[in-house]
């Protein structure tokens, strides 16, 4: 969640932080805060089904 | 991982019972707007005999089996929440890992006095605040808290900046 706008390139770009994410959390109440982690967590796992679902067919297709 | 998680309503049911916890960890930055994603919830739990009872009881309540151990499904176990380990579990609303001390052996007693309180629910919930969170991840070896620690100092900045 900490890329967004942040640089890409060099190696100091690994610490780099998006501060604009940061401003737009800090203006959440701390139950949106968690109801957004919740919403982050279901997309993640949603990506995750996709990807093992998309490795299945193609494993499957290979053999 | 469970298949699915609600983090907020295992939160809001744990603040509905008298169970005597700091939230802590990657949950407790996000509470304080720390702009991270976390997959479990991490309590440091109140280890008298009394308080791990009633932990018990609410591990039941959510079906609480340890998590990442081959076999069947195993049940909450009183003597280890009595001790300092940390038990992993997974729930019917996701991950919870319920930790007798933290690092450096920092147990709810200590905690408590440096734990912050926040309103969730319309109820008090503990947490451990970032600075101290930020101090902890510093001196971890563990790969994931070196990722995350520049985005929890800067959340800490801004914190700090915004009071």
């Amino acid at each position: 969640m900490n890329s967004g706008s942040a640089r890409v390139g060099d190696a100091s770009d690994l610490a780099a932080v998006d501060e604009s994410l940061i401003d737009a959390a800090m203006a959440l109440s701390p139950e949106e805060r968690l109801r957004q982690n919740d919403r982050m967590i279901r997309t993640v796992l949603l990506v995750k089904e996709g990807w093992a679902a998309m490795k299945a067919e193609q494993d499957g297709r290979e053999r | 991982m469970a298949e699915s998680a609600d983090l907020t309503t295992l939160l809001e049911r744990l603040l509905a019972t008298d169970i005597e916890f700091v939230l802590v960890g990657g949950l407790a930055a996000v509470v304080q707007g720390a702009p991270i994603t976390t997959f479990d919830v991490d309590i440091v739990h109140r280890r008298t005999t009394e308080n791990v009872d009633r932990l018990l009881a609410f591990l039941a309540a959510v079906s609480a089996r340890y998590r990442n151990r081959p076999g069947p499904p195993l049940p909450p176990s009183r003597s280890a929440l009595l001790g300092p380990g940390h038990s992993l579990f997974v729930t019917d609303l996701g991950p919870l890992d319920a930790l007798g001390a933290i690092e450096g052996g920092a147990d709810y007693d200590q905690l408590v006095l440096v734990s912050r309180t926040v309103i969730i629910a319309g109820r008090s919930l503990r947490i451990l605040p970032l600075e101290t969170i930020v101090a902890l991840k510093r001196n971890s070896t563990d790969p994931k808290d070196k990722l995350r620690l520049p985005v929890l100092e800067a959340a800490l900045r801004h914190q700090n900046r915004d009071s």
